[in-house]
């Protein structure tokens, strides 16, 4: 699970009442992937993550980069990190390479656990937790 | 072309006739025509043949086996999935099932042709003519190598965080008409299995089609069959969410026409 889909998954359980984001990472295994094309797909990548910059929750994926072991980024998205191309270029990496294999995904208000295994997190409610019956 | 909508293709010719049920099948029914003909013209252009050369029998246990080579690609990889992209040039593709088996399955299919996760590429063990063939195809998939899985019912955990924000969504729902309490088996039935007119799944899938397609421009891409009454389904959209259901590609699989619809914006 890249920590760019963590950033787009929330506990949609009745119990978290649609606050149940970001997830708490507790991470047994993280891979960091560096990609040797980088420099042949920059341009694109740059663009991506700028497509991104409105959709994420900045303060969420700070912690969550923290908690699989990045303690890179900034506090703060400033104007000017955001045009920074050195900047995107790290941010799409933290994004998109940086893989949690093994771990536990816990809603903060809940507590509610979602374990990833071999890279995919189980989401999967029980009946008596939706808010009404999706399937 | 002009998009045109079942529901107003008649409503300038006889001035009259949005509630008239036969006025509708007449009109849906043109349209499926169309429908069967660009599928006609489509098959001088067969998608392109993922490699199944990791699958055994045993994978099929639990997963809808691939049968029919139009349709193999998308059934191996979707049950009910949805496959929801990040808008951007870079494309990020997220396929989310609730079988975990078909989940696997579909990991090492895309490892096996290129459309990777988790990707090390200095890390190889195989033989050389493998390794140029694998590589080639990475080449060529290099566009789509940001596939995401997760494990879940429909898109749950995306919403809302991805309200109005996926460019496409590819839906191939379990349409099979069945008995409401068959849906909720645990093994490979649910793969197919969609209840009574083989709506249930369908009809929950709507709300989430509706929240997470960007507008204008987002499309839903969804399998039917015509036990679904899908000139039902595309009144339901068309009224309760602003959404417009078309046919866009049609093919008789043995014994039953299976439709491409295309659903967009009003």
């Amino acid at each position: 699970m890249r920590l760019l889909t963590h950033n787009t998954m929330r506990n949609n359980s009745k119990e978290a009442k649609g606050m149940g984001f970001p997830f708490k990472i507790t991470a047994a295994e993280v891979k960091v992937i560096d990609n040797p094309d980088a420099g042949a797909t920059e341009e694109r990548d740059i663009d991506f993550v700028k497509r991104m910059l409105p959709i994420l929750e900045w303060t969420a994926l700070v912690r969550a980069a923290s908690e699989c072991g990045i303690s890179s980024l900034p506090h703060t998205l400033t104007t000017d990190l955001a045009e920074s191309r050195p900047f995107l270029q790290a941010l799409y990496h933290i994004l998109m390479n940086v893989h949690l294999i093994k771990g536990m995904l816990t809603c903060p208000v809940t507590g509610r656990e979602f374990p990833v295994t071999n890279g995919v997190p189980n989401m999967m409610l029980e009946e008596d937790e939706c808010e009404r019956v999706r399937l | 072309m002009a998009e045109w909508h079942p529901l107003r293709s008649y409503d300038g010719e006889n001035g009259n006739g949005m509630n008239e049920d036969d006025e509708k099948f007449k009109s849906w029914n043109q349209l499926n025509q169309l429908a069967i003909d660009k599928g006609k013209i489509m098959t001088t252009a067969p998608a392109i043949m993922p490699t199944l050369d990791h699958s055994s029998m045993d994978d099929y246990q639990h997963v809808y086996e691939p049968k029919n080579e139009n349709h193999r690609r998308r059934r191996q990889r979707q049950r009910h999935e949805d496959r929801s992209s990040y808008s951007g040039t870079g494309i990020s593709v997220i396929a989310t099932d609730l079988n975990p088996f078909a989940l696997q399955f579909a990991q090492r299919t895309a490892e096996e042709n290129g459309i990777v996760g988790i990707e090390d590429e200095n890390d190889t063990n195989d033989d050389n003519d493998n390794e140029k063939n694998n590589t080639s195809r990475r080449r060529n998939n290099n566009y789509i190598q940001k596939i995401e899985f997760i494990e879940c019912n429909l898109a749950q955990p995306l919403l809302n965080r991805l309200e109005q924000k996926v460019d496409i969504i590819l839906f191939n729902p379990p349409y099979v008409p069945t008995e409401d309490t068959e849906i909720d088996g645990n093994d490979i039935e649910i793969s197919w299995a969609g209840g009574i007119n083989g709506r249930k799944i369908i009809d929950a899938s709507l709300q989430q089609i509706a929240t997470l397609l960007t507008k204008p421009d987002g499309i839903c891409y969804m399998i039917t069959v015509d036990d679904n009454l899908p000139h039902e389904l595309s009144t339901i959209l068309h009224n309760d969410y602003k959404l417009q259901m078309i046919p866009l590609m049609r093919r008789r699989a043995s014994n039953e026409y299976l439709t491409v619809q295309k659903i967009t914006w009003l």
